[in-house]
């Protein structure tokens, strides 16, 4: 059974202050084991000042060295029990000489896809897939979830 | 020189990869901002339009209600659950975005005073 995490992140600001802190402290332990640093690309405060709060991303981490970067977007559950987790490459010109390379993960949050979700992740950031190989693990893997 | 005020938004996905984009001196505002996105789905066939109305209108709500505007950097992905690669893209790369018309107004009077 799929035990959500944070379930009313949308609804609740401490909840969703505390699911942004998670996926930091998820990502700091990953740095912290695989040696990269990260910096945030996206800027979550709106021009009001206000924190934008709804999950799209949660998360933004950009390994310079590397011109490789994650975005995660978590959503709330449509169904209870739902395990939801899609992946997608991009590119996102900040720099239009040297677009940033983007693995996008798009999840509800459970411990199961935050496994999968940091699986990716490795892939991307530490062992360095090649796009093809990244877009082929993601088209075989996650479609063996559904 | 690159205008302060820039970004794009994309269909993306399934070999579709359509685009606008805006680059200019003052914020974008959100009546500019949906003006975009309807250019932006006038490009679509009607094949790779249907497949993302779900996502466009979801790109228009937010455009809609976003509260204070969007600064860079920003990018916003409005996606299929069971077609996650296509989707609609909004990416704000420069300066501030879909803010209301008066806001928009008052900092035009900003800009030009200082």
């Amino acid at each position: 059974m799929a035990k959500l995490l944070f379930p009313d992140f949308l609804d609740n600001v401490e909840s969703y202050d505390a699911a942004e802190a998670h996926w930091k402290a998820r990502f700091d332990a990953l740095a912290e084991k695989y040696h990269f640093t990260y910096t945030s690309y996206i800027n979550v405060i709106a021009g009001n000042g206000k924190k934008h709060r709804d999950g799209n991303p949660i998360f933004s981490a950009e390994v310079k060295n590397l011109n490789r970067a994650v975005r995660i977007i978590q959503e709330s559950a449509e169904q209870p029990e739902e395990i939801f987790i899609s992946a997608w490459l991009d590119t996102f010109s900040i720099d239009e000489d040297n677009p940033l390379n983007e693995l996008v993960i798009p999840l509800v949050l459970t411990e199961e896809t935050q496994e999968i979700a940091e699986r990716l992740i490795v892939h991307w950031l530490v062992e360095q897939w090649k796009k093809e190989e990244m877009e082929s693990f993601i088209k075989e893997g996650l479609t063996l979830l559904e | 020189m690159a205008k302060k005020h820039r970004g794009r938004i994309q269909a993306q996905g399934d070999g579709t990869e359509k685009s606008v984009s805006w680059s200019q001196d003052t914020p974008l505002s959100k009546k500019q901002g949906l003006a975009l996105l309807e250019d932006l789905e006038g490009q679509l066939t009607k094949k790779e339009r249907e497949e993302r109305k779900k996502q466009l209108v979801n790109a228009q709500r937010f455009i809609e209600n976003i509260e204070g505007g969007i600064d860079a950097v920003n990018k916003k992905s409005f996606y299929s659950r069971d077609k996650g690669n296509l989707r609609i893209d909004i990416e704000v790369l420069g300066g501030i975005a879909f803010i209301c018309m008066m806001v928009g107004f008052l900092l035009f009077l900003f800009f030009i005073k200082s």
